[in-house]
């Protein structure tokens, strides 16, 4: 989708989020309508389809590696999640072609950078490290079907929904020649009668509630503003991209309070350190109401039907 | 669509999530959506919901035998009775049998045989007393999730077939009983449903007479062990752990061979002094032959002897017709017996088990596909052509196409519960049997380097037109124009690369000038070139029945280094002054320039030293080399040299069609040996001079003693023919050898000779001053020291004994390298190895075409046996120098029993076969494999009751020996 806007239009809704009214009726801090589904990929070991507005659309897929390296050089355990954004050209007419691979890019190392400290922010992904040499490799691929604006905070939920949604089979480590370990899937039924694929594999889950949401906040006119339309970032004069994740003991004082992992500002336009301030505050302020909704709606969501794909 | 969907008998999908894991470990979702359906039949024939749905065998007859525990019935099996009992089934006595979808996939997975059994009588023999019902398409009785959570998966699967059936079956008053083997699961199911019984319980329970016959077939089952896979081989220690061990002494390293008898058996040699451990059954821990392996020597308790007894892979299939070769667990398989020779302690030799690998050897071996009775089955059997190589498991979806080509497959890992290595396949060779892809069979599994020259060899070549110019020279010392001596050469008929010639000439008073005059190949082939680097590679020219791969190009090998008749040509020559007597008054070494007068064959030059009329100086140059040879000869055995015998046969080959027409058998002439005392004399010589001048780097060749130990086989047999064979010395082995002659067996000595042959180790090239100068010495010879230098066309050795020789006498530069003691001990190692390749790959090559000769013939020969095996005789047929096994069954019916301790086999009591004894035999072509023929010996006389099948131990395939 292309919008061009002339001026008298773009005013329109400068003035509009100045006055803290946006044309479709949201205030500057709400968000559009989000709609979260999970298991919509059978082949995949986890995936999550978020629809944002009229609409974003973007569809995450988990697949995982069992990944042996050499125990002996790396000691310290890697980040195991690996990004991946790719924009259909269909989303866009910006995304034909080659259009999207550089914007897909700064996206993907955005992810990594907010998630550059996956294994304090996940408690339990320390488990992905089976045995010396082995451990599962995660890799996120995210596809953008529809772009209709605040495609990275769409991203973003996807990424959550996924990872909330991926099993991991559990490994028993058995030990093999010379020391060395393999790993077998744990099968806690016996087979009898059945071969052993048939068998169900034990499986685990990830922690998922302290995973940074990435928003973009942007500036229109003096406004700060939460999830843009199309139509409104033709009007911003610079944009941020914020990752904020939940801290661990947030219990103490009611208010939960969230860390940035990650800013990154998008597009031309200078800001002064006041205004980065007042982003951020409005980062923090609008994460509260995204968490709590969807925690929600993971906690909630029927999974669907088997057999039906999320194309029926 | 939904609509569609109903009509067509789908009741719902569920998405069916499996996690696998492949070879190598890497883990594998995988997603089907199954559609469950409610149109599948329950078999029962009164059932109205079904009726229309299947052909419903189940108690469309009552069951005319009544169970004692249940009324109406029909019986649901569980896999592991079908895979025990699987014979039981074709009793009539077990009616209205279901058999579960899940069970079958089951069976399917784990017992080949029990499979083929139960297919045939699902589908074939028993249709009216077997029901297959598809429990896990069918909507009511399969579910994702499981319901019962002390249940096996397995047993859920056959509970909640159980369960529905019993509601489905309500109104008809049919109970459907559960039949189990294990008594752990029928406790679990026993909680959720009322009719779960052993399969003995049953049959004890029903009201018929027939049923004791029943018990006793189960109660011979029930005793056989239950073969439980797992792991079958040890654990390797690891790296530190071995490393630690062989530090300290209680590992050893060694070279891993097979026994070429028994390849259940495997001996490792641990040191220099030729120590061997014996390693047999699951200690050789996968170990494939060749692999240098980490040794441990186990407790003496534990010790064991050579089974002696012929266990081939492809002998042992023949034997029991096994065709489960697809299977993963053959549970009949004799390869789990332990090796009985446990029984026989006193014989024991010290034992060792294999605990780590230290370096593999694997490398991609030729062979074929085993057929496989499984149709369509993806996981095949691969039979290397080298008999010392494993099968090997591949998995392949071109069976069929793969199944008639030669294929070649390498070998990827052995996992520690496979029996098998695992591999993959690489790629074809061609068509199976063909003579092109036989040959190149042959060539690949012996390494031998048979492409064609490259380019930058062939440029190496001097022109075509070359003439020989006596001006140029490439040392201090001139080149020798000897073109108006009366040189000839000697050599078998058909010989294009005569490296040798020889001239005699009385020059005085008892006093003889003999030259020995070799190609002058150094002159052509200089070092550094392409053409040095591709000879060094090759080491040795090959010679198979139909092919000559040269070590180096045509042009050389066949024209300018070829010294033939009427050419001028470059030599090296040796020339000796010696007296009637053979006295060496002095040795001289130059480089010359010839003209052979004659190049003759053995035959001809017999001819002509026997011919009174030839008075030429052809002729009394021969019959002076003749007199002199006879006299070095006698000098020669005198010293103790060994007279040795192979078994040598050549083929009279059609060279159009390439096929063998008749067998050569050799004729030895005293020209042989004539030329051979020269050429012993020159390489003997040249040695002595190289040694001289290059202590340290001189290229030689050497011939260990052998131990004494390893002369028992000769001496045994010896003893049982009455003979008496010292061992102490060279000299007292000749000698006693010549003693051995039976008057009423005149092979006797020939096949003594053979057997000393075998107790030998090879001759081995080596740098001077890399062992011990007394360990020079050629025992085989007789002689202190010796090298190769009269065959430079076709051994690489003889090129750089050229060069030194050169060096040495100033003939030609001191090229760089040359005097290098580490170099020259890689080109050792390297033509060692070739020499041994291609030796192995010329008798290959024979018995490939012996098969080839015998396609559509029989004949009957006279044989020896070789030895006698616990098992069987090994015979050796002389005419075509093949040696064979013929398997014998020895039982007490037939009254044929194997004595080995007294090497003979005995028929009632009375001695009818003993060691070196003839035997007549039929030698035939056995065609019944189409993708494997082999010669197949048939033993004639003396007919033995109980003789079975016979075996060729040369290998079927012409590989491999």
């Amino acid at each position: 989708m292309e919008v061009h806007l002339s001026d008298d239009e773009k005013l329109f809704l400068i003035t509009g989020a100045e006055a803290n009214i946006r044309n479709d009726g949201r205030s500057c801090q709400d968000f559009r309508q989000i709609i979260l589904e999970r298991g919509v990929l059978s082949g995949t070991n986890g995936s999550c389809r978020v629809q944002l507005g009229q609409t974003t659309d973007v569809l995450a897929g988990i697949k995982l590696e069992l990944e042996s390296y050499d125990a002996e050089t790396e000691k310290e355990p890697k980040q195991p999640i690996n990004f991946n954004v790719d924009f259909s050209a269909n989303a866009s007419s910006q995304f034909a072609g080659k259009g999207g691979d550089e914007y897909a890019e700064e996206l993907s190392a955005a992810f990594q950078a907010a998630y550059s400290k996956a294994l304090d922010i996940m408690p339990n992904l320390a488990k992905t490290q089976l045995a010396d040499g082995y451990r599962w490799k995660i890799n996120v691929d995210i596809s953008v079907l529809q772009w209709d604006g605040s495609v990275s905070d769409a991203i973003s939920i996807a990424i959550i929904g996924a990872l909330s949604d991926l099993e991991f089979p559990e490994g028993d480590v058995a030990p093999d020649d010379g020391g060395k370990v393999r790993i077998v899937l744990k099968r806690p039924k016996v087979a009898g009668n059945v071969r052993d694929e048939n068998v169900q594999v034990a499986m685990w889950k990830l922690d998922v509630m302290r995973c940074p949401l990435l928003l973009t906040i942007s500036k229109i006119g003096t406004a700060n503003l939460v999830d843009c339309t199309p139509e409104e970032e033709c009007c911003i004069r610079s944009q941020l991209l914020v990752g904020l994740a939940a801290i661990a003991d947030s219990s103490e004082n009611n208010e939960p309070n969230y860390d940035v992992t990650c800013v990154k500002q998008v597009g031309g336009g200078l800001l002064e350190m006041e205004s980065i301030q007042e982003m951020l505050e409005l980062a923090a302020k609008s994460v509260g109401g995204l968490y709590g909704a969807l925690a929600k709606r993971l906690k909630n969501e029927e999974m669907r039907k088997p057999g039906h794909s999320f194309l029926l | 669509m939904d609509l569609n969907v109903k009509q067509s008998g789908i009741h719902s999908v569920a998405l069916h999530t499996t996690y696998f894991q492949n070879r190598s470990g890497k883990v594998y979702k995988r997603a089907e959506e199954r559609y469950l359906r409610n149109d599948l039949s329950c078999g029962l024939a009164q059932c109205g919901t079904c009726k229309d749905f299947g052909t419903n065998p189940l108690l469309k007859i009552e069951n005319p035998v009544r169970n004692a525990k249940v009324g109406r019935h029909a019986l649901i099996v569980d896999s592991t009775s079908l895979i025990r009992f699987y014979d039981l089934f074709d009793s009539s006595l077990l009616r209205d049998l279901i058999v579960t979808q899940t069970v079958w996939e089951g069976v399917k997975a784990k017992a080949v045989p029990a499979y083929k059994k139960m297919n045939s009588l699902c589908y074939e023999d028993a249709k009216d007393r077997f029901h297959v019902f598809m429990n896990e398409f069918h909507c009511e009785t399969f579910s994702e999730s499981s319901k019962f959570e002390d249940l096996s998966r397995g047993e859920e699967l056959l509970l909640s077939t159980a369960l529905y059936l019993k509601t489905h079956w309500q109104k008809h008053n049919v109970a459907p009983v559960v039949l189990v083997f294990d008594e752990d699961s029928k406790k679990r199911m026993e909680n959720h449903y009322q009719h779960v019984m052993y399969l003995k319980e049953y049959i004890q329970n029903l009201e018929d007479p027939g049923k004791q016959a029943l018990l006793d077939q189960m109660a011979a089952y029930e005793s056989s062990g239950n073969g439980n896979e797992k792991q079958i081989f040890d654990e390797y220690l690891s790296h530190d752990r071995i490393m630690e061990g062989i530090a300290s002494g209680t590992i050893k390293r060694g070279n891993f061979s097979v026994s070429r008898e028994n390849y259940r058996e495997a001996t490792v040699i641990i040191d220099d002094q030729l120590t061997s451990w014996f390693i047999t059954g699951n200690n050789c821990n996968r170990a494939v032959n060749g692999d240098t392996v980490a040794v441990q020597l186990l407790p003496e308790d534990q010790w064991t002897a050579p089974e002696k007894k012929i266990r081939l892979r492809d002998v042992e299939e023949y034997v029991k017709t096994a065709d489960d070769m697809g299977n993963e667990d053959e549970e009949n398989d004799d390869e789990n017996d332990e090796p009985k020779a446990k029984k026989s302690k006193k014989m024991t030799v010290s034992t060792a088990k294999v605990v780590g690998i230290i370096k593999r050897n694997w490398r991609e071996y030729c062979g074929m596909l085993l057929p496989s009775t499984v149709k369509g089955a993806r996981r095949h059997l691969f039979c290397p052509a080298e008999r010392l190589i494993p099968r090997i498991r591949i998995e392949t979806e071109q069976a069929e196409t793969l199944s008639q080509q030669r294929i070649v497959v390498a070998i990827d890992h052995w996992p520690r519960d496979s029996k098998y290595p695992l591999g993959h396949y690489v790629r074809s060779i061609g068509e199976m049997g063909s003579r092109e892809t036989e040959n190149e069979v042959l060539l690949l599994e012996h390494d031998i380097p048979h492409a064609p020259f490259s380019e930058s060899v062939l440029d190496c070549l001097p022109r075509e037109e070359w003439e020989p110019d006596l001006t140029e020279n490439r040392g201090p010392l001139p080149r020798v124009d000897l073109r108006d001596l009366t040189i000839c050469s000697v050599d078998p008929l058909g010989c294009t690369d005569i490296d040798d010639a020889l001239h005699c000439k009385q020059i005085g008073e008892d006093l003889f000038e003999v030259g020995v005059h070799i190609a002058d190949v150094t002159h052509f082939v200089r070092p550094g070139t392409a053409i040095d680097d591709e000879a060094a590679l090759r080491g040795t020219t090959v010679y198979l029945c139909d092919r000559r791969i040269d070590m180096l190009p045509c042009l050389l090998s066949s024209n300018l280094c070829s010294l033939r008749g009427e050419e001028e040509r470059y030599a090296f020559s040796c020339i000796w002054t010696m007296t009637s007597s053979a006295d060496i008054q002095s040795v001289k070494y130059h480089k010359s320039l010839i003209k052979s007068k004659a190049a003759l064959t053995y035959e001809k030059a017999q001819e002509i030293i026997d011919d009174p009329k030839e008075q030429n100086d052809v002729a009394l140059g021969l019959r002076g080399l003749m007199k002199l040879s006879k006299v070095l000869n006698a000098r020669r055995t005198g010293n103790g040299a060994l007279t040795l015998a192979s078994s040598e046969v050549r083929f009279d080959m059609d060279w159009e069609s390439r096929t063998p027409k008749k067998v050569m058998e050799k004729q030895h002439l005293d020209t042989h040996s004539m030329v051979e005392e020269f050429m012993l004399l020159a390489n003997i010589s040249v040695a002595e001079k190289i040694l001289e001048e290059y202590p340290d780097c001189a290229l030689l060749r050497r011939h260990p003693v052998p131990l004494k130990e390893s002369y028992k086989p000769l001496v045994e047999a010896a003893r049982h023919r009455g003979f008496e064979i010292i061992v102490e010395s060279g000299k007292g082995l000749a000698d006693s050898l010549n003693r051995c002659v039976d008057k009423k067996n005149p092979m006797l000595n020939r096949l003594l000779r053979m057997l000393t042959t075998r107790c030998m180790t090879q001759a081995v090239y080596f740098s001077a001053g890399t062992v011990p100068v007394p360990q020079y010495q050629h025992f085989g010879l007789a002689c202190a020291i010796y090298t190769h230098f009269t065959s430079p066309i076709r051994r690489y050795a003889d090129v750089i004994v050229h060069r030194l020789l050169a060096a040495a006498i100033g003939a030609d530069d001191i090229q760089s390298g040359l005097l290098n003691q580490a170099r020259c001990t890689k080109i050792c190692t390297n033509i060692n190895y070739r020499h041994k390749q291609a030796q192995y790959a010329g008798r290959a090559s024979v018995q490939l075409n012996v098969v080839r000769y015998f396609k559509g013939k029989v004949e009957t020969c006279e044989g020896f046996v070789m030895g006698v095996r616990n098992n069987g005789i090994q015979v050796f047929v002389p005419k075509y120098g093949l040696e064979s096994i013929i398997v014998l069954q020895t039982s007490a019916a037939s009254g044929t029993t194997i004595d080995v301790e007294e090497m003979s086999v005995k028929v009632n009591g009375d001695v009818v076969i003993k060691e070196l004894e003839p035997v007549t035999v039929r030698i035939s072509v056995n065609e019944k494999n189409q993708q494997r023929p082999r010669v197949e010996l048939q033993l004639i006389k003396p007919a033995i009751p109980g003789l079975s099948v016979d075996f060729d131990l040369s290998s079927s395939e012409g590989l491999g020996l």
